[in-house]
C-alpha cells in the first residue's frame, strides 16, 4: 500500500514535469513572427513601360489572316427573335395603383410593373444580344448621339440599354420626387448621383469602360426600380423589343458569337454562333423558362 | 468490473507509462519534436481574393503569377513604376563626367530631384538607364555625396562607366519599406496583410475595418467619379474616424504617416488590379462550368419532356475540358491586353485623385449660419427634392423608412437577410445620426459639405452637388444638419434679418 502510494506520487511529479515542459516548449516555439513590423523586406524596381509581348506564332497569324479574309467577304445585318420556350403567366405587377410604399402620390399613379420576364406572342422582351469582342474586320461607327435616361412614376425607361462607351447618357426625372440613380457597374466607377425632381435637362453620365456583362442601376429611394445598362466599344449589340425581335447592322460576315444575357438568368448563352452571309440574316435564339429559373 | 478496479487499472497503466525509461523516451521524443517545430515563424502572405479562389485552376494560375509579378509579396515587395505611388528614394541623373576624367574614380555629377540630405553613404543606387542598368552593378552603393558640387560616389565595379544623362535612384522603394513596416505593426490587426479588412481583430469589431481592396474609400474630398486623394487618408490616420474603431495615429511622425498612406494606396491599387483581373474572367469561374453543366441537363430534360430530339447533357469533365481551352486561348490573345488596361486604368485614376480638380471646393464660401439659413436647410432636409428623411429620419437620428425595408442585392433578385440598408461591401450600414454631432468623415463644416456634395463612395449615400443642389443649398443643409446636435428640427419663424421671430424659447423648443 505505501509503495503504491509513493508510486502514485512519483507519477504525480512525473507529470507535472511533462506539464512544464510541454507549457515551455509550446510558449517558446511560438518565436518572432517574420511577417512583423522588423522583418526584411526587399523592393524589386519594375519598370513602367510595358515588357514587349511575346510575338504570336505564325500559326496563329496565319489563323487570324483567314477570319480577317473571310471578313472581307461583305457585310450583313442580323434580324432575329428571341424566343420564350415554356409556359408563361403574365407576372403581377409589384404595386397596383396607389400601392406604391414609397411617395403613394407620386410613384402610386400608375401601376408598378414587374419588369422581370416579359413575353408577348412567345417573344422575350429585354434580352441583351451582343458580340463581347469587335469582330474582325468590323468597322466601328461613330458614337451615336446622347441617350435619355428617364425616371418616370418611378419606374426607370428604358429598362435595359445598350450603348457605347464615352456615349453621353442623360438621366432624367419626370417625377415629382427626387430619384438617386445607382449604378452598379464591374470595370466603371459606381454613379450615385441625385436627379432632381422634374429634371428634363438631365444629368450627364458616360461610361469609360467597356463591361462584361450588363449591370444593374437602381435608386436607393424607391427599391424597387431596376434597370441594366450594357456599355460597349462597338456597335454589334441589341436589345430583344416587346415582340422579342431585335437586328444587327453591319456585321462582316462569318462565323460569329454571340451572348445572349437575360436579367432574370443572367448569361443565358455564352456563345451562340450565327453564320453570317453578305446581306440579310434571320436566326431565333429559343431561351428555355428553366434557363430563366422558372 | 467495478468502477474501483477500473480506476485502478488505468492508474496501474499511468505509472507504467510514467516509469523511468518510458518517460526519457517521451521526453527525447517530445524534445526533438520542440527543436523541429522551433524553426521562423510564419511568413505574412497576401490572400487572394474568393473571386480568385473560384477561377478555374489555369486561370487561378495566371491570376496570382500576374499579382505575384506586379506587387510581388510582403516579404519581397515589388515596386510597380506604373502606378502612381511614392516608393520612395531620390531621382537623379548625370549631367557630367568626373572631373578628372578617370574611368576608376567610381564618380560622376549628377543632379539630383528632391531632398538631397536623405542620401546617406550606403544607400543603394538603382542605374534606370545606361549601361550601367543592365543589371551587373545591381548592388552598387553611395560611397559619398557631396550636395555642393553634386560629386556622386559610388561603391561597386568601376566599369562599365556611367554617360551623361543617365538616370538613377537612390535609396528606392524606402518609402515602401518603411510604409510596410508601420503597417504591419499597427494596422494589420485589423485590416489584414493585404488590405482585405480580414485581420486577425477584424471579426470582432463594428464598423468592420476597410477591405481597401475595391479601391472605394467613404470619406473624400474628391468629386463622386474620382478615388480618394493623398491628404484625405493622411487626415484618417492622423485624426481617427470618431465613433468607430478606427484611432488616431496622431503619434506616428509625419514620414511614417506619409509612407504608410503610400503603402496603403499600393494595397488598393494591388486588391482592385485583382479585383479587375477576375471580373474579366467571368467564363473561367467554378460556378460558370457548373452553370454550364446544369444549363445543358435541364436543356435536356425539357427536351426530352417536349418529346424533341436533344443533344446529350455536355459532361462535368467536357465542359472542364473546354473552359481550360478556350483559357488557354484567352491566356494567349487576350489576357496581355487585359492587364494592360486594367494597369492603364488604375495608373489614370489614382493619378487622377490628386489633380486639383478632382477636389470639390465650394463655389460659394459658407452661407452664414444663422437661423434662416438653418430653417432653409430644414426645409430642403425635408423635401421631395433631397428626401434626406427618407434615410437619415425626420428628426435626424438615422432612422428613416429605408432603415426598416429589406432590400435587394444588387443586380440579384436576392433579399439581404438584414432589414436597412447595406454598403458595396454588402455590410449593414446605419444612416448617421445627425443629433449625435459626430461625423465619422470630418467635422469641419467643409467635410459635411462634401459628403452632401459628391455622396459617400460605396454606400447609398448619393451626390447632390451640380446635380440637385446649388452650393448655398448645400451650405445650408451643412448648417441645419450641425445645428442638429443641439436642438430638434423643429420649424422656427425667422425675421428679416434672420433671427429667431420672438423669443429664444421658440427656436429651442
Amino acid at each position: 500500500m505505501v509503495s503504491r502510494i509513493i508510486k502514485t506520487i512519483t507519477g504525480a511529479a512525473a507529470a507535472t514535469g511533462f506539464g512544464i515542459l510541454l507549457l515551455v516548449i509550446g510558449t517558446g516555439c511560438s518565436g518572432p513572427l517574420v511577417s512583423g513590423a522588423n522583418a526584411v523586406t526587399t523592393v524589386k524596381y519594375r519598370a513602367a513601360t510595358k515588357e514587349a509581348p511575346a510575338v504570336a506564332s505564325t500559326a496563329e497569324n496565319t489563323a487570324e489572316a483567314v477570319e480577317a479574309s473571310a471578313g472581307a467577304g461583305g457585310i450583313g445585318n442580323l434580324k432575329g427573335r428571341v424566343e420564350y420556350v415554356g409556359d408563361y403567366a403574365p407576372l403581377a405587377p409589384l404595386f397596383g395603383k396607389g400601392g406604391a410604399t414609397k411617395d403613394p402620390s407620386i410613384c402610386g399613379l400608375e401601376v408598378i410593373p414587374n419588369e422581370t420576364i416579359i413575353v408577348k406572342d412567345g417573344g422575350l422582351a429585354n434580352a441583351f444580344v451582343y458580340l463581347d469582342k469587335i469582330p474582325k474586320g468590323a468597322t466601328v461607327s461613330a458614337v451615336g448621339d446622347p441617350i435619355v435616361f428617364d425616371q418616370k412614376v418611378c419606374v426607370f425607361t428604358p429598362h435595359a440599354m445598350v450603348l457605347r462607351v464615352k456615349q453621353t447618357v442623360k438621366v432624367m426625372n419626370g417625377d415629382g420626387a427626387a430619384h438617386n440613380t445607382h449604378t452598379y457597374p464591374k470595370k466603371n466607377t459606381a454613379f450615385n448621383s441625385v436627379v432632381q425632381p422634374n429634371d428634363r435637362v438631365g444629368v450627364d453620365l458616360a461610361y469609360g469602360q467597356v463591361e462584361k456583362e450588363p449591370f444593374s442601376v437602381g435608386c436607393d429611394i424607391h427599391p424597387w426600380m431596376v434597370a441594366y445598362h450594357l456599355p460597349l466599344d462597338h456597335s454589334f449589340a441589341a436589345i430583344s423589343g416587346a415582340d422579342g425581335t431585335f437586328e444587327i447592322k453591319d456585321l462582316p460576315a462569318g462565323k460569329h458569337e454571340f451572348k445572349v444575357w437575360h436579367e432574370a438568368g443572367k448569361m443565358v448563352e455564352k456563345a451562340f454562333v450565327v453564320m453570317i452571309k453578305p446581306g440579310d440574316n434571320e436566326v431565333t435564339i429559343k431561351v428555355p423558362a428553366s434557363k430563366l429559373g422558372k | 468490473m467495478s468502477r474501483y478496479r477500473v480506476r485502478q487499472q488505468s492508474l496501474k497503466r499511468w505509472q507504467m507509462a510514467c516509469s523511468a525509461g518510458r518517460l526519457a523516451r517521451w521526453m527525447a521524443l517530445l524534445i526533438v519534436v520542440g527543436f523541429v517545430g522551433c524553426g521562423p515563424g510564419p511568413q505574412a502572405e497576401f490572400s487572394y481574393r474568393e473571386s480568385t479562389q473560384k477561377l478555374i485552376p489555369d486561370a487561378q494560375k495566371a491570376v496570382k503569377q500576374t499579382l505575384q509579378e506586379g506587387f510581388g509579396t510582403p516579404q519581397d515587395l515589388v515596386a510597380w513604376e506604373r502606378f502612381p505611388i511614392g516608393y520612395g528614394g531620390v531621382r537623379g541623373s548625370i549631367v557630367a563626367p568626373p572631373k578628372d576624367a578617370n574611368s576608376t574614380s567610381k564618380s560622376v555629377i549628377a543632379r539630383l530631384e528632391g531632398v538631397t540630405d536623405k542620401i546617406s553613404n550606403n544607400s543603394p543606387i538603382l542605374w534606370l538607364t545606361g549601361v550601367r542598368s543592365e543589371g551587373k552593378s545591381a548592388s552598387d552603393t553611395v560611397a559619398s555625396f557631396d550636395a555642393k558640387t553634386g560629386e556622386l560616389k559610388w561603391s561597386g565595379a568601376a566599369e562599365p562607366v556611367p554617360a551623361t544623362g543617365d538616370v538613377f535612384i537612390v535609396g528606392f522603394g524606402r518609402s515602401l519599406q518603411q510604409g510596410r513596416s508601420v503597417y504591419m505593426k499597427n494596422c494589420m490587426h485589423c485590416h489584414g496583410v493585404s488590405g482585405d479588412g480580414a485581420g486577425p481583430t477584424a471579426q470582432f469589431i463594428n464598423p468592420r475595418p476597410r477591405d481597401y481592396r475595391l479601391g472605394v474609400f467613404k470619406f473624400t474630398s474628391t468629386l463622386s467619379a474620382e478615388k480618394v486623394r493623398r491628404d484625405d487618408l493622411h487626415r484618417v490616420v492622423k485624426y481617427g474616424i470618431p465613433g468607430t474603431y478606427m484611432p488616431s495615429f496622431l503619434l506616428l511622425g509625419e514620414e511614417e504617416t506619409k509612407s504608410v498612406v503610400e503603402y496603403i494606396r499600393w494595397l488598393a491599387v494591388r486588391g482592385e488590379f485583382e479585383k479587375r483581373t477576375d471580373d474579366d474572367l467571368g467564363d473561367f469561374t467554378e460556378d460558370s462550368v457548373a452553370d454550364t453543366v446544369k444549363k445543358s441537363a435541364t436543356a435536356f430534360e425539357s427536351a426530352k419532356k417536349a418529346g424533341e430530339k436533344a443533344d446529350r447533357p455536355a459532361s462535368l469533365n467536357s465542359v472542364r475540358k473546354s473552359a481550360a481551352e478556350a483559357f488557354a486561348k484567352y491566356l494567349s490573345d487576350d489576357m496581355p491586353g487585359a492587364v494592360e488596361d486594367t494597369a492603364t486604368f488604375l495608373a489614370e485614376a489614382w493619378t487622377r485623385a490628386d489633380d486639383e480638380a478632382s477636389l470639390i471646393v465650394p463655389a460659394v464660401p459658407r452661407v452664414a449660419d444663422n437661423a434662416a439659413s438653418r430653417e432653409r436647410g430644414r426645409l430642403l432636409y425635408m423635401s421631395d427634392k433631397t428626401k434626406c428623411y427618407t434615410c437619415h429620419g425626420m428628426l435626424g437620428k438615422g432612422d428613416g423608412a429605408a432603415t426598416e425595408d429589406f432590400w435587394k442585392k444588387p443586380g440579384s433578385e436576392e433579399l439581404y437577410p438584414r432589414r436597412g440598408l447595406h454598403d458595396t461591401w454588402g455590410n449593414p450600414l446605419q444612416p448617421r445620426n445627425l443629433t449625435l454631432g459626430q461625423y465619422r468623415g470630418g467635422r469641419r463644416p467643409v467635410d459635411v459639405f462634401r459628403r452632401i456634395y459628391a455622396g459617400i463612395k460605396g454606400t447609398p449615400m448619393p451626390g447632390f452637388g451640380k446635380t440637385a443642389l446649388k452650393d448655398e443649398e448645400i451650405w445650408d443643409i451643412v448648417n441645419f444638419a450641425m445645428s442638429l446636435q443641439y436642438q430638434s428640427p423643429q420649424p422656427v419663424k425667422v425675421n428679416s434679418v434672420g433671427h429667431v421671430a420672438g423669443t429664444d424659447a421658440a427656436a429651442t423648443r
